[in-house]
């Protein structure tokens, strides 16, 4: 019994071993579906269409979405909704962190944001996910929202794994003490559907260079100047007050 | 002379005409009541679906119903969104 124990242990040493050592990893999910205020036990409907490649080696790591012909109309609205539109990218040598976006209207921007945006409490809730043990981590946090001009209060909650001890997650969930293999924002999931870790060549990630750069809160502003373009001054005031007099 | 007078009458009113069909014809500045329609779809869709993640989430949104509707020929012909 002693000599079973014994082996599973090294057994899952040398598993541990070898993906740090590796650190090559090509991750596919799938956005899916459940309204946040539905209780049930169903699971989240997948979104047919919308995949999303998370690659990653030793020090850097780069989540883009993969277009797709199976995507239909009405779902392609979703690509951005709950995170996942543009490319993220994460430097852990460097410390950076960077989403470049390319809005409706064709501009292509670089976007610089917080190394650390997440402060995660980590809980002992586990379930499986494939065949990793995942552990449960959630984080609130805030943010002001020109459109509305208040701030909106975000709860994210993520599923991890220590099995893959890479701080990594989709659409950039990430900064914990291994790989966001499901994360869920809102209404909005991402669930790790292949995981491929690579033996032999180094993924090779380049950091997006393209685009005007700006930090989030300028690119939130632009976004509220383009908006009321489009909808006219203070739109979302007057549509809130109108909303409150019929 | 006259006929000078009315040819350059007629071209006036024809380049008028042009320059209003011209302002109906430039995106964003054309309404048939889209624009009503996609914040209030929008707004039905954070109902919905919960609060947009960010600034960028809510334009692309409104813009899909704004084109939307616009591509089905104004607000009323349009539906009022269902989020299943």
């Amino acid at each position: 019994m002693m000599k079973k124990i014994l082996f599973l242990i090294s057994c899952l040493l040398f598993s541990f071993i070898s993906i740090s050592q590796n650190l090559n990893i090509e991750v596919t999910y799938q956005k899916a579906l459940k309204k946040y205020n539905d209780e049930t036990s169903n699971p989240p409907k997948i979104l047919k269409g919308l995949n999303y490649l998370l690659k990653s080696n030793k020090e850097s790591a780069i989540f883009t979405f993969e277009k797709s012909l199976q995507i239909d109309g009405a779902n392609q609205r979703f690509v951005g909704r709950g995170g996942g539109k543009g490319v993220y990218y994460k430097n852990l040598k460097d410390t950076i962190r960077l989403e470049q976006k390319e809005t409706v209207d064709g501009d292509l921007f670089l976007i610089s944001d917080k190394y650390s945006k997440y402060n995660w409490t980590l809980s002992k809730e586990s379930k499986k996910i494939g065949k990793y043990i995942c552990f449960k981590a959630t984080t609130t946090y805030q943010e002001f929202n020109p459109i509305k001009k208040k701030m909106t209060n975000f709860n994210i909650i993520v599923w991890y794994t220590p099995e893959i001890p890479l701080p990594y997650g989709p659409a950039g969930y990430d900064g914990l003490p291994g790989l966001v293999l499901e994360s869920r924002n809102g209404s909005f999931y991402f669930i790790a559907s292949e995981i491929k870790i690579k033996d032999s060549s180094l993924n090779k990630i380049k950091m997006p260079q393209k685009g005007k750069k700006v930090t989030l809160q300028e690119f939130n502003i632009i976004i509220n100047k383009k908006m009321e373009s489009v909808f006219g001054k203070n739109f979302y005031e007057k549509f809130k007050k109108n909303k409150k007099g019929n | 002379m006259k006929k000078l007078l009315l040819t350059t009458l007629m071209t006036l009113s024809l380049f008028s005409l042009n320059a209003n069909n011209k302002i109906e014809k430039t995106p964003y500045l054309s309404d048939n009541g889209c624009r009503d329609y996609a914040v209030a779809a929008a707004d039905a869709e954070e109902d919905a679906y919960g609060e947009f993640g960010c600034s960028e989430e809510y334009f692309d949104t409104a813009m899909w119903y704004y084109d939307l509707c616009n591509d089905s020929g104004g607000a009323d012909a349009m539906l009022e969104p269902v989020f299943l």
